[in-house]
């Protein structure tokens, strides 16, 4: 008896004392997107897009997006709370945007108080929209019915195909790291539609220059080993493009450290998709088109490479790869010596079908 | 001085290997990585495995000791210093058990605050914690080494998360090899063998074992399993952050779970967090459990009595303690503590007894 | 005629007439003389099969005239008949369906004839724990049709029973059974002393010995495997383990048993060993999902809505906008309406029960979802987890499944996941503690031993089986030694 007593008042301790927040899924509003706008001086000028789900059976959601302006993340998420109707949450967060403007002012106040709070995921989609935030999220879309999800979609499962992979958490870490710059996708609203036009390339916080589409290409092309998207490469009067099949890339580092050559090696395979006017049923032909292909894209490669060097941000994380490679590298010295590293690109290109038609 | 225990009251040999292993694993393997990275940057991994080897060689030498001596500290203690030299050392140790194990709670109690609930307030988290460990504690000895089996098969799996950190892995951050001076490494290894403290619990538990001397071997081994663990740990952490990322983040392994991705489940250090528990209760239900037992030794206080107060201060202690930098600073207090009890007074103890027994038989 | 009287008055006035006077205010208490003869025969009609008196008694009995019991006993056919003077063994024959045959004098002396009348249900099939292959008989409420089913499965010698009167009032008789040399002695002695110090008045069933001599009498989970198939309670004798039968129950106890015996049905030895293990695999989360999933629902819809994934989430908040009621709430009255259909079908006959579940599951699951009040994500996986509770082999088990998951939803309420983990700790140091005739119940996961894997959470094939379980402590350990064939070392096709 006296132990059920003692049970007992433990019990209405434990049950009376609690007092944890609650986050109860149908009385929270979930901000699934988030955008910054540069204002002036050190204000921002933030939206949120919070699907709101009305009562009843089987409801759709409602595109609800709540605007303010502050000086820190927290303090304008605040000014959130004073208009929306139910208690905003941050927790499924999928895709933060910043406003070039604020971008070229430098994202760390905006990265690192995400980076800091437990509630985000690590994997959050960042992007730079070229144009007010603002207006990308509060319009409406005809392809979709929720905004935010045809955001996160279009960043998760589209713009991957394009442009190498980043997040929350590869952002965070090449700003951090060292001999590596972090670069983002840049956004546009046009059309009533999101665009997706090239890759934001940063100086550690810093926004400085841009890649179209196509640049963006060649970029992820040096940058990973993937397996899609397109090539199109102009062959004697006509264009050809090619399926990008297995794409390899590997970095091999010599010379010495204050003098460091990097060569990248990149091995195409592709498959030709169009070919119209161009007969392809020998070896010979389609080495000739091989050729062309390798040509062609060893030009843009050494382009891109050249234009990171001159602007001077290292995109590709040449320096951590430098770095690895020799023993004890004096890292200051590293930012005066990035525009003038001899970078080497070999291509190798080999295709492997023409489809089922010679 | 107590009865040695009575036969079915002991465990097997084999079971060392789960008791060293839980004992070793605690809540510093969900943040350890910054203060290893601090020192000896991709080069941490290194110094896991030099502490490794240095815990090996303390954990022998507390085997030894009790092997010796054929009985818990306690005793050893007092034949080799006398009764009252004997039981002041007794009852440091125990102090510094029982300030370890509020030092845990309340670390676990903070990563809960920080992650999961911050409103919870501490004294309730330390109260659930203080019951679930009575719970095990009046099973006996028995049913705590129990639950080290079963924690260990519970967080087993939790290894196997590690993959998913390792899709986004830079192979560059190891590189180069050996970049960082013998002397950083060495000091690595020292911040990196006071997180494998823990086993200093053998000396209280070690008449518990049936057949002690084969349980020597099964503790070397989860010895071994241990720095295997943290030297994954420590790996996966390097490949996922950054030098400079790394030394920032307070919980690397907490991050890194955060990246975890099932179709029905993501964000995995919630559940993380929660199945965490189960790596907690075997490292508080001993340690509370070794200092009831030194107090049973000194002062013949009953173990049924003694937890109730043990429990009692623990959770007062506990809810002292305020903000994150009081813990860390705690700690690090604590940890200088662990290093002296285990690279000073272990082999200390080891020698002088060593002496002492030469002595002895030539007399 | 007057020595008669006094001799009469002298029998009324010793115990065994006190007692026959005492059955005589009973209606169904037969006393009469035999003609022309100083015999009386006194029975319980309503124990006595009329057969054995009217063929194997009375017509002897009329035929000749007997001068003493002595002689009557030599002339009755009726084995087993006891002549004694003794009040407690006539008072005990008397109950349990004997004649007596008695002279009215100081000191009678009675003769016993045997004539119960049983009064049996046929062996019929197992209900509870039917199995679609595999033997198909279930004991029944005699115990000694019970033993005859056990033991012609085990025609040793060694197969031993040792009988208990156990109860006051009822008297019932229970056995204890085991194979000498192959189960340990201490278990024995454990389960006899325990039965033996029973002091309740009443034995109904064996699920009263069951809850009696359990180790630990609060726990909800049943520490002996309550079983209704011979073929179970002979395969774990032969294992070394005790089973305890009670006249007047259709059900054996054994033990000791372990938390993995419990999920483990008699039909997974039947069926080939890896089809076995995969079916005791999935049974074993069947019932990790039953308690855990409504607690995990709870937890995550009231604290971590940050783990469901997008997909889902959507899913998630579209079926649960305008529920009225929180998770906990919502959840609570889920699965209370589940106990409710499960207690009224259980109570009410095949067909109606039937009907009760069509009406519960369909009619009321789909109109409260229509009218908003649950979610049907909630009425799927409450739906699902009774289901995965009724999984496991054993009846009592299920229960305490299904009962646990009360206080895992409140501790879900109170700290989310935390919460759940705690409440598992909780349940964990339960079963650590618990014990089945002083083994450990959790064995062979704590104490490890991984010889008993091998008929623990899978079952190997039997050829492998070659040892008993080490949990029963038998010092007979090898079951039987495998015929070992030489590796063939011809390739393939020669």
């Amino acid at each position: 008896m006296r132990t059920f007593l003692i049970w007992v008042t433990i019990a209405i301790i434990l049950v009376l004392n609690y007092n944890i927040e609650r986050y109860v899924l149908e009385d929270i509003q979930i901000i699934t997107a988030i955008g910054y706008d540069y204002m002036e001086d050190d204000t921002m000028r933030g939206t949120v897009a919070a699907p709101f789900y009305p009562q009843g059976q089987d409801v759709k959601p409602i595109n609800a997006s709540f605007t303010a302006s502050g000086h820190t993340i927290h303090s304008i998420r605040q000014q959130f709370q004073r208009e929306a109707q139910r208690k905003l949450a941050s927790g499924r967060l999928q895709s933060i945007l910043v406003n070039k403007d604020l971008a070229e002012r430098g994202v760390k106040k905006v990265v690192d108080s995400f980076g800091r709070t437990t509630f985000i995921g690590r994997d959050t989609k960042l992007a730079v929209v070229d144009g007010s935030t603002k207006k990308l999220l509060t319009s409406n879309y005809p392809n979709a019915q929720n905004l935010s999800r045809y955001l996160s979609d279009l960043l998760e499962e589209s713009i991957v195909r394009m442009a190498p992979n980043t997040g929350l958490h590869s952002f965070l870490s090449q700003m951090e790291g060292f001999g590596q710059d972090p670069f983002l996708p840049l956004l546009k609203r046009e059309h009533d539609h999101i665009h997706y036009v090239g890759l934001a390339l940063f100086k550690d916080e810093k926004y400085v220059d841009s890649l179209s589409f196509r640049e963006g290409y060649i970029f992820k092309m040096l940058y990973e080993n993937f397996k899609y998207g397109i090539y199109e490469i102009k062959y004697k009067d006509t264009y050809i493009s090619i399926e990008n099949l297995r794409s390899k890339v590997k970095y091999n580092i010599s010379g010495s450290s204050t003098r460091p050559v990097v060569t990248i090696h990149v091995s195409l395979e592709g498959k030709v998709q169009d070919a119209y006017g161009v007969p392809l049923h020998t070896q010979k032909r389609i080495r000739k088109v091989e050729v062309e292909w390798e040509k062609e894209t060893l030009e843009k490669a050494e382009k891109l490479v050249r234009k990171l060097q001159d602007i001077g941000t290292d995109s590709l994380g040449i320096g951590e790869k430098v770095r690895s490679h020799f023993r004890h590298f004096n890292k200051s010295s590293w930012e005066s010596l990035y525009p003038d590293v001899q970078v080497r690109i070999k291509i190798k290109t080999n295709i492997i079908n023409t489809g089922i038609v010679e | 001085m107590l009865p040695l225990p009575s036969e079915d009251k002991k465990v097997s040999p084999y079971l060392a290997f789960y008791i060293i292993n839980s004992m070793q694993i605690g809540i510093v393997v969900l943040s350890f990585e910054r203060f290893l990275v601090k020192e000896a940057g991709q080069d941490a991994w290194i110094s896991v495995l030099i502490a490794g080897v240095a815990t090996h060689i303390i954990l022998w030498m507390t085997f030894q000791i009790t092997i010796k001596g054929e009985n818990d500290i306690a005793v050893i203690h007092k034949d080799l210093f006398g009764k009252w030299i004997g039981g002041l050392l007794t009852l440091l140790l125990i102090t510094y058990l029982m300030t370890l194990f509020i030092m845990i709670m309340r670390a676990y109690i903070d990563v809960i605050q920080v992650w999961m609930f911050p409103h919870l307030q501490t004294w309730y988290m330390a109260f659930v914690l203080a019951i679930l460990v009575y719970l095990y504690f009046t099973g006996g000895f028995r049913v705590m080494v129990g639950l080290c089996v079963l924690s260990f098969m519970l967080t087993i799996p939790l290894l196997m998360l590690k993959a998913f950190p390792l899709k986004s892995a830079h192979l560059s951050y190891l590189l180069p090899v050996m970049e960082h001076s013998p002397a950083e490494i060495l000091s690595g290894a020292k911040k990196m063998s006071v997180i494998f403290s823990g086993f200093e619990v053998v000396l209280f538990c070690y008449p518990f074992f049936k057949q002690g001397i084969r349980a020597h071997k099964w503790a070397q081994l989860g010895a071994a399993f241990t720095t295997s663990v943290y030297l994954a740990a420590v790996l996966v952490s390097l490949l996922y952050f950054s030098e400079g990322q790394l030394e920032k983040t307070l919980w690397p392994t907490l991050t890194l779970w955060k990246i975890v991705d099932f179709p029905f489940l993501e964000r995995f250090e919630y559940a993380g967090i929660a199945i965490w528990l189960f790596v907690m209760l075997p490292n508080l239900c001993l340690y509370i459990w070794a200092v009831t037992r030194g107090l049973k030794q000194l002062f013949s206080i009953k173990q049924k009595k003694s937890i109730l107060f043990l429990l009692l201060l623990a959770i007062i202690a506990s809810s002292f303690i305020t903000d994150g930098v009081q813990i860390r600073n705690f700690s690090a207090t604590i940890d200088r503590i662990s290093f002296f009890i285990l690279f000073a007074y272990i082999p200390f103890i080891y020698l002088y007894q060593w002496i002492w027994q030469k002595v002895r038989k030539n007399k | 005629m007057r020595r008669n009287k006094r001799s009469s008055s002298a029998f009324h006035s010793s115990e065994i007439g006190k007692l026959i006077d005492q059955c005589c205010k009973s209606a169904d208490f037969v006393t009469f003389q035999l003609k022309d003869s100083p015999f009386f025969i006194s029975y319980f009609q309503t124990l006595v099969d009329k057969k054995v008196l009217h063929r194997d008694i009375l017509t002897i009995l009329k035929d000749k005239q007997f001068i003493s019991l002595e002689d009557m006993k030599h002339a009755i056919q009726v084995e087993d008949l006891v002549l004694t003077t003794e009040l407690s063994s006539v008072k005990q024959k008397l109950m349990q369906g004997n004649i007596i045959i008695y002279q009215q004098e100081a000191q009678p002396s009675c003769l016993l004839i045997p004539a119960f009348l049983q009064e049996n249900r046929q062996v019929s099939i197992p209900e509870t724990e039917y199995s679609v292959v595999g033997p198909k008989e279930a004991f029944v409420e005699s115990l000694d049709t019970n033993i005859n089913l056990v033991r012609k499965r085990i025609p040793v010698p060694e197969f031993q029973i040792k009988e208990f009167s156990v109860g006051k009032l009822s008297k019932t008789r229970v056995a204890v059974a085991y194979i000498e040399g192959i189960a340990d002695e201490e278990n024995v002695n454990t389960v006899i002393q325990r039965i033996t110090d029973i002091g309740y008045d009443q034995i109904i069933d064996s699920s009263f010995i069951n809850q009696m001599i359990a180790d630990n009498k609060n726990s909800p989970f049943p520490q002996l495997v309550d079983t209704e198939r011979p073929d179970r309670v002979a395969s774990v004798l032969m294992e070394g383990k005790v089973a305890i039968l009670v006249d007047g129950s259709p059900s054996a106890i054994t033990g000791p048993a372990t938390l993995g015996e419990f999920f483990s049905a008699f039909e997974d030895y039947v069926t080939v060993w890896n089809i076995a293990s995969a079916f005791r695999l999935i049974r074993f989360l069947a019932i990790t999902f039953s308690v855990l999933s409504t607690p995990l629902y709870v937890a995550v819809l009231t604290y971590h809505y940050e783990m469901i994934p997008q997909d889902l989430l959507t899913t998630l908040i579209s079926s649960r906008a305008g529920i009225p009621f929180p998770p906990l709430l919502e959840a609570i009255i889920l699965e209370w309406t589940i106990e409710l259909l499960r207690e009224a079908g259980a109570r009410l006959p095949t067909k109606v029960g039937q009907t009760i579940g069509i009406v519960g599951g369909i009619v009321i699951g789909t109109a409260a979802v229509q009218a908003g009040l649950t979610s049907n994500v909630l009425l799927i996986v409450v739906a699902l987890s009774a289901l995965a509770s009724f999984t496991t082999p054993v009846y009592q088990v299920s229960n305490a499944i299904r009962l646990i998951r009360f206080p895992f939803l409140i501790f879900a309420q109170l700290l989310g996941l935390l919460g759940v983990a705690a409440c598992t700790a909780i349940v964990v140091a339960h079963l650590l503690k618990l014990k089945s005739l002083g083994r450990p119940f959790l064995e062979p996961v704590y104490p490890i031993r991984l010889k008993d894997m091998k008929d623990a959470l899978i079952r190997l094939p039997f050829n492998q089986q070659t040892s008993r379980p080490l949990q029963t402590r038998t010092d007979n350990k090898i079951k039987f030694r495998p015929h070992s064939s030489p590796p063939d070392k011809r390739d393939i096709d020669e």
